[in-house]
């Protein structure tokens, strides 16, 4: 699947220059935004993102200081978010079996990536092979 | 659970292959494929129970449910394959009941990214699995 909208949420902005540049390579022609602050691609999600008739790809960092991937992706469903168009790589530097069990609840997520990503990782888990 | 109690019918047909073993149960309409085995998800097994089902089923389409206990790993081409035509051609209804969390993730990938074209469900347990594969609802 081709994606228009690759979003980055990582609270490291040296990880947020890096991951573009792959990600720019990965998908010349998507339109990639990153956050280093989760509240605001959270407002920005409800603002903009949620109208979305596109599918969109986040890359989503899982170790936040200020809020947890997961709880990121709970608190958009708690405001009744319209995540239909949403898919989401957890984005993590280790793959921990309790964060694995955990992302299995969210049937958003649709894979999981080691950092620092590359073309090859992220040609992996967009072929939903984890 | 015994397979009767849950079916309520014995399979008329059970046929066991190096990874999986199948039954059918016709009053249902369903085939019921479990792997038995840790092993890769690869088109050439899928392609064997497809063929299987295919080959024995009393109606030209039929509905199916996988169990997925073991350790598997997907392979590239799997999710083309679930999602082929010529499968859907003669699939109603079909469910995957996955147990591991790196399977669940692998079933949210098919779902949200591949799109099945037939109506598609993934439970964690067989009644609930049987129930809507049973049910009227998509």
């Amino acid at each position: 699947m081709k994606y228009n909208t690759i979003i980055l949420v990582d609270d490291n902005p040296t990880t947020i220059f890096y991951h573009k540049d792959v990600v720019s390579e990965f998908e010349p022609n998507a339109d990639i935004v990153s956050f280093d602050n989760p509240y605001k691609f959270i407002d920005e999600f409800k603002q903009t993102f949620s109208k979305s008739t596109e599918p969109i790809l986040l890359l989503l960092d899982i170790n936040m200081p200020e809020i947890r991937g997961f709880e990121l992706i709970e608190l958009l469903e708690e405001n009744e978010e319209d995540m239909s168009k949403l898919d989401i790589l957890i984005v993590t530097s280790s793959k921990l079996n309790s964060d694995l069990e955990k992302a299995s609840r969210y049937p958003n997520i649709i894979g999981f990536i080691e950092k620092p990503i590359d073309i090859d990782k992220l040609n992996k888990a967009l072929s939903g092979l984890n | 659970m015994e397979l009767f109690t849950l079916y309520n019918e014995k399979p008329t047909i059970t046929k066991s292959f190096d990874f999986g073993i199948i039954h059918y149960f016709p009053a249902n309409n369903i085939f019921r494929f479990e792997f038995t085995i840790n092993t890769e998800l690869n088109n050439e097994d899928a392609f064997t129970v497809f063929n299987f089902c295919n080959s024995n089923s009393i109606l030209p389409k039929y509905k199916l449910i996988t169990i997925m206990k073991t350790k598997l790993t997907p392979t590239k081409d799997i999710y083309d394959f679930y999602n082929a035509e010529f499968r859907n051609n003669h699939i109603l209804k079909e469910t995957f009941v996955l147990v591991s969390a790196t399977l669940k993730v692998a079933g949210n990938f098919y779902l949200r990214v591949k799109k099945p074209k037939i109506p598609t469900k993934i439970f964690n347990n067989e009644p609930a699995a049987f129930n809507w594969i049973n049910s009227e609802f998509l």
